[in-house]
């Protein structure tokens, strides 16, 4: 057994704490199943005994009739209790660990969330935490059952025929034999298979998400053959595997059947006189023979069961193995402050800050060193790849920088806030802003969520959305995102400004605010922006010089590193050849 | 979003997935055939069991009788049904997976065919690449309808009547009256826990289906959320809504434990009702007793095969959401046809748009009247703002969208009147969503040039400035993009898709903003590799920045579905009232 099997069995063991006590419920009702097991065996031995052995009238069998179909009911009712338990235990456990999951994601971050891949993400905690159901409501009390039912019958059968117990006893080593059978290599059969299984659903769905690029190069027809060939390659894979694998199950088969062949055998040759061993000197009579076959079938059923719960098992482990870094991934934990007053007016300093991002041996910023003064506007600019994104991530929090510190203009350290109240200061303008599902209120909301219509209308007003909102349909009670109202970028964009504006946050960081307008908005944000300048610190990323008009100064960054940062004019000025492009057109549309 | 659950009837919407199970239905009645013979063996196992013991506990009761007795044969029937229990299991269990497999590559191939042929714009529409995801987990709901529900009732089927009949051998009555009540009791467990659990279950798919997607929205909007401090809460409601499915969940479970209370106690009053028959008969002596014990273990044994009979029709609400959902993916996305052949071939790579009108996916006019030819091996310019309906143009000349009035010609052909092959060749067509296919770089680039080798395909991408990138990728053109294509920004992702298809030898080349998000000296630069590899083909290129388009032969402005103005770039900047010279001048750096 590897370590990993450990871990991961070990840790599954420890979330189970989270279930209450509906597992031990389960397992009790279980138990007490088997119990009720020995009434209904009496019951029809009785019956046999009776009616072969003594000749009874049908007057006798009154007491055993009479328990027979009281004892199924009761052992009906033990595996409601026992099923529902289950599903109980194992649903608290998937809520508590969601739970976790999902704070555990905030804790990490955007940036760490991104490299994940967001399906993959949704993936673990989705459907992964899910795949954990049947492992609680059905593995776990199972193999307790496998240990207790077996145990219970062989104190019951021993004092009646040692001989009988023996034959159970004998083929009772070969439960854990079998368990460890079931089990060798089994995790890593199964993993393999689940993996084999995921990589072939991800090759469907990338042919299926890809499918116009498939299209356009002629190729979608063909790909049909290649779904298929890759779900054949797979099968053939699989089945090279269970082939052996269904040996295991095979043999449990093969004892339990002939453990009750053994026992009629052996009971009937004691009857016949043939066999004259394991009764404990006294006589064995049908009674106590039928008796210990109706028990037989049980004493390898718990096993059967649990080699079909075995499954949830493999993938509850494969989960493990996902979700447990993913919960160990723990980000440092300092003590900050949360309760900061965001203030009027904000400027940062920034001092010898290097950033890096994960993975990457090139830092993204290299010995940044830099002051934004309270209600200043920065324009920064750069070829694609100069650090512009990641100077934004460092400002809002995402991004913790290696070496070098953050600090606002009245000297607060920004590592000593905790990022809630940091984030609090900051309006932002992505360059691929989220639309949400849900309505364009909601989506407006998410920047404040106490503003009122009013407030809604005065933002979209800002960002000249407010021809597009009247000939919605539904207004801002239209949905949008999956299955709503399209949104296009531009329109997004526009909703992700009018956020901006309805979060009252001093510091405000815009990527290519007027990009993919059409002129019209592109004017009107344009003026609502030299408006916004006037009471917040605004940093912008741009290529357009007419927004760079606007800066009180500009920051060219290179590589990682500051190349300049001066006004427009200084600038063009010291770096004659670096703002060429820009002067040129410029001066045209001056012309 | 597919509509809500609808009670239409099971057959006619799982119809077609029966059928598709026929060609493997050599596969599938062996699995079948198994199953009966591993079941009928632990009847008859146990029956003799209960018979044997019965019999020879009275023969033992005198030395004489003890003597005569033959146990060879019994003894013997005992050990054979251990080997056909035995052997019946495992080849139960080999047939029936194999034969699932096949049949979940077919349903698989079925799928993707399903809706290969479906409109890509109208599909995204309708619901995005989620909807797909669902999809892929709909298959293996799919395939559960043979293994948990059709095989199993079938084998139960034949097992309850081959429990009646080895019961009938000795008495009809008795016989009779077991194989109808385990029919009841195998026909009221399923058919309860259908009938309450089905809606239900499907419900549960629904409201998994809806919150998983609502993760998914949730998880790729995390920094907005993060910096707007709504995480918590989204997270918080999300949980709330997630204890909603789990209720279905837990009801499901209950109707579970309701069928299993149900289906034991009917079991114990058949039991008792059999074991009743048998010893009344017996104390007139018109039975065996040493057959008492049978009867009742025979029907013990019988119930192994309804037992988790509810449990699979109760799920049935699941297969048939699964269905459905593909079903409604087929009825509401138009399909595009296309003819076999080619009715004519296209004589050269002229394009003619005439009076063209087209909508966008929302429904909304995208094209009022739109006419434009380009001779063959012409470079043209098409600018416009977002929404000017300049993608649609793209989308109707590669057959995404069915225009709704006008003509559109390749070499004096109608689009309509090229097979899909013909088309696919004379298009080169780089979109504004590049899809990078989890495969190698190179892999991604010979889907639009299959013998293109290193060397074209590493001058192509130095040539768009990607020289860099690719030297920072551990395997060179060996390496695999993260998903979505993560490991290149955006402007690097457009240029390798404009690169995929610079390299199709395709006569027309569409180009959908290829140098959005770049900055104007690499713009500049991907614009002249493009119109150097696009020597000798038609271009038409979409963009909105006009930078550098004075190299073309002519600029197109679209504006609201018309087109405003077309001229040579030279002439539009010579009227400075232009809408090319007004773009020209407000667009810097």
């Amino acid at each position: 057994m590897t370590q990993d099997t450990q871990t991961s069995r070990r840790w599954l063991a420890s979330q189970a704490r989270h279930g209450g006590h509906w597992p031990y419920v389960a397992v009790i009702a279980g138990s007490a199943s088997t119990l009720l097991l020995f009434v209904q065996a009496w019951a029809i031995a009785s019956i046999a005994q009776r009616m072969v052995m003594t000749q009874a009238t049908f007057a006798d069998l009154l007491v055993p009739l009479l328990v027979l179909p009281l004892a199924f009911c009761g052992r009906g009712a033990l595996a409601w209790l026992k099923t529902e338990a289950g599903t109980r235990a194992a649903v608290r456990i998937r809520q508590t660990l969601r739970g976790e999951l999902l704070q555990r994601i905030g804790e990490l971050g955007p940036l760490w969330a991104r490299r994940q891949h967001s399906a993959t993400l949704g993936n673990r905690v989705w459907d992964q935490v899910d795949a954990l159901h049947g492992y609680y409501a059905d593995y776990r009390p199972q193999r307790v059952l496998c240990l207790a039912t077996p145990l219970l019958i062989l104190l019951t059968v021993f004092p009646l025929n040692w001989a009988a117990g023996l034959i159970l006893l004998v083929t009772a080593p070969f439960i854990p034999l079998n368990m460890a059978m079931v089990g060798i290599g089994a995790k890593q059969r199964h993993q393999a298979q689940f993996q084999e299984m995921s990589r072939m659903n991800r090759h469907f769905l990338d042919a299926l998400r890809g499918l116009s690029t498939l299209k356009l190069f002629g190729v979608s027809r063909a790909q049909a053959e290649v779904v298929h060939e890759v779900a054949e390659n797979f099968r053939a894979r699989s089945m090279r595997v269970l082939r052996l694998a269904f040996l295991s199950s095979t043999l449990l088969e093969f004892f339990s059947s002939l453990s009750i062949a053994l026992l009629a055998i052996y009971i009937g040759f004691v009857y016949l006189g043939h066999f004259d061993f394991g009764t404990w000197g006294g006589n064995l009579d049908l009674f106590a023979g039928m008796f210990i076959l109706v028990l037989a079938p049980d004493f390898y059923q718990p096993l059967r069961d649990l080699g079909a719960h075995y499954h949830a098992k493999a993938e509850a482990e494969a989960a493990a193995d996902d979700l447990m870094p993913l919960l160990a991934a723990r980000p440092p934990v300092t003590k900050r402050r949360h309760g900061w007053p965001v203030p009027e007016r904000l400027g940062i300093t920034l001092e010898n800050v290097t950033c890096r991002y994960a993975e990457q041996s090139a830092p993204a910023l290299d010995d940044i060193s830099l002051t934004i003064r309270p209600g200043e506007t920065i324009g920064v600019v750069g070829p694609s790849g100069a650090g512009k994104s990641t100077l934004f991530n460092l400002l809002m929090g995402f991004l913790p920088p290696e070496s070098g510190m953050l600090k606002t203009h009245d000297g607060t350290h920004i590592d000593t806030l905790a990022p809630e109240a940091w984030q609090s200061a900051i309006g932002w303008l992505g360059q691929r802003p989220a639309i949400v599902s849900g309505t364009l209120a909601d989506n407006l909301r998410l920047a404040d969520p106490d503003a009122d219509d009013v407030a809604l209308r005065q933002a979209l007003r800002e960002v000249a959305l407010t021809d597009w909102v009247g000939a919605l349909p539904l207004g801002l009670a239209t949905p949008l995102g999956d299955g709503g109202q399209p949104v296009s970028g531009g329109e997004a964009r526009r909703i992700a400004l009018a956020r901006t504006f309805l979060r009252r946050a001093p510091l405000l960081l815009l990527d290519e605010p007027v990009a993919s307008l059409d002129r019209a908005s592109e004017a009107h944000v344009m003026r609502t922006l030299a408006r916004l300048k006037q009471e917040r610190t605004l940093v912008m990323l741009t290529h357009r010089l007419d927004l760079l008009a606007l800066a009180d100064r500009i920051l060219v960054l290179d590589h990682g590193r500051v190349r300049a940062i001066d006004t427009l004019a200084g600038l063009h000025a010291a770096h004659p050849g670096l703002l060429d492009a820009a002067w040129r057109h410029a001066e045209n549309s001056h012309a | 979003m597919p509509e809500r659950y609808r009670a239409t009837s099971h057959a006619g919407i799982l119809g077609p997935y029966l059928k598709q199970m026929r060609p493997f239905s050599l596969w599938l009645g062996f699995g079948m055939l198994f199953s009966l013979v591993t079941l009928l063996s632990s009847i008859g196992m146990i029956a003799l069991s209960g018979w044997f013991l019965s019999a020879s506990a009275l023969a033992g009761l005198s030395a004489g009788t003890a003597a005569a007795f033959n146990y060879f044969l019994p003894s013997a029937g005992i050990r054979l049904c251990v080997l056909t229990r035995t052997a019946g299991r495992y080849g139960e269990r080999v047939t029936s997976h194999e034969g699932t497999l096949r049949l979940l590559s077919q349903l698989r191939r079925h799928v993707y065919e399903a809706i290969e042929p479906l409109s890509p714009t109208a599909l995204q529409r309708y619901g995005s690449g989620e909807l797909l995801s669902r999809l892929t987990a709909d298959v293996d709901a799919l395939d559960s309808l043979y293994l948990r529900v059709i095989a199993p009732s079938l084998v139960a089927l034949l097992a309850i009547v081959g429990c009646g009949v080895v019961v009938g051998v000795f008495s009809l009555g008795i016989g009779l009256f077991v194989t109808s009540a385990l029919l009841l009791s195998g026909i009221v467990g399923p058919w309860l826990a259908w009938r309450l659990g089905h809606r239900h279950t499907a419900r549960w798919q629904e409201l998994n289906g809806r919150l998983r997607t609502q993760l998914i929205g949730r998880l790729s909007a995390l920094p907005e959320l993060l910096l707007y401090g709504r995480w918590e809460s989204e997270t918080d409601a999300l949980t709330e809504a997630q204890q909603q499915r789990d209720a279905e969940e837990c009801y499901a479970a209950r109707l579970w434990g309701l069928s299993q209370w149900l289906s034991q106690t009917l079991l114990g009053l058949t039991l008792t009702a059999a074991l009743a028959m048998a010893a009344w008969l017996a104390s007139r002596q018109s039975l065996d007793p040493t057959l008492i014990a049978l009867t009742g273990l025979a029907v013990l044994a019988a119930f192994e095969a309804i037992a988790l009979l509810p449990q699979a029709w109760q799920n049935l609400g699941k297969v048939r959401y699964a269905a459905q959902r593909l079903e409604a993916v087929r009825t509401h996305v138009p399909a595009i046809t296309y003819p076999l052949n080619d009715r004519h071939s296209p004589r050269d790579a002229s394009l003619a748009i005439s009076n063209l009108h087209a909508v966008f996916a929302d429904g909304t006019q995208a094209l009022s009247g739109v006419s434009l030819i380009m001779r063959d091996g012409e470079h043209l310019a098409l600018l416009g703002p977002s929404g000017s309906g300049k993608t649609t143009l793209l989308n109707a000349l590669v057959r995404f969208v069915e225009p709704q009035r006008g003509n559109l010609l390749l070499g004096q052909v109608a689009l309509r009147d090229l097979s899909e092959t013909t088309l696919r060749e004379s298009f080169a067509v780089a979109p504004q969503d590049i899809h990078l296919f989890v495969a190698s770089y190179r892999e991604n680039l010979q889907l639009a040039a299959p013998e293109a080798n290193d060397e074209e395909m590493t001058d192509l991408l130095v040539a768009l400035g990607l020289g860099e990138w690719l030297k920072a990728q551990p395997k060179g053109l060996d390496s695999y993009p993260d998903e979505d294509g993560s490991s290149l920004s955006g402007g690097q992702l457009r240029r390798f898709g404009v690169a995929r298809a610079l390299l199709s030898p395709a006569r027309v080349v569409l180009l959908d903003e290829p140098t959005e998000g770049l900055d104007d000296g690499t713009a500049a630069q991907v614009l002249n590799e493009i119109r150097r590899y696009c020597q000798g083909r038609t271009l038409l290129l979409v963009t909105h920045r006009p930078a550098g388009l004075e190299q073309l032969d002519r600029a197109a402005i679209l504006d609201a579905g018309r087109l405003q103005e077309i001229d040579t770039p030279q002439a539009l900047l010579a009227r400075p009232e232009s809408r090319f010279s007004t773009l020209n001048r407000r667009i810097v750096l």
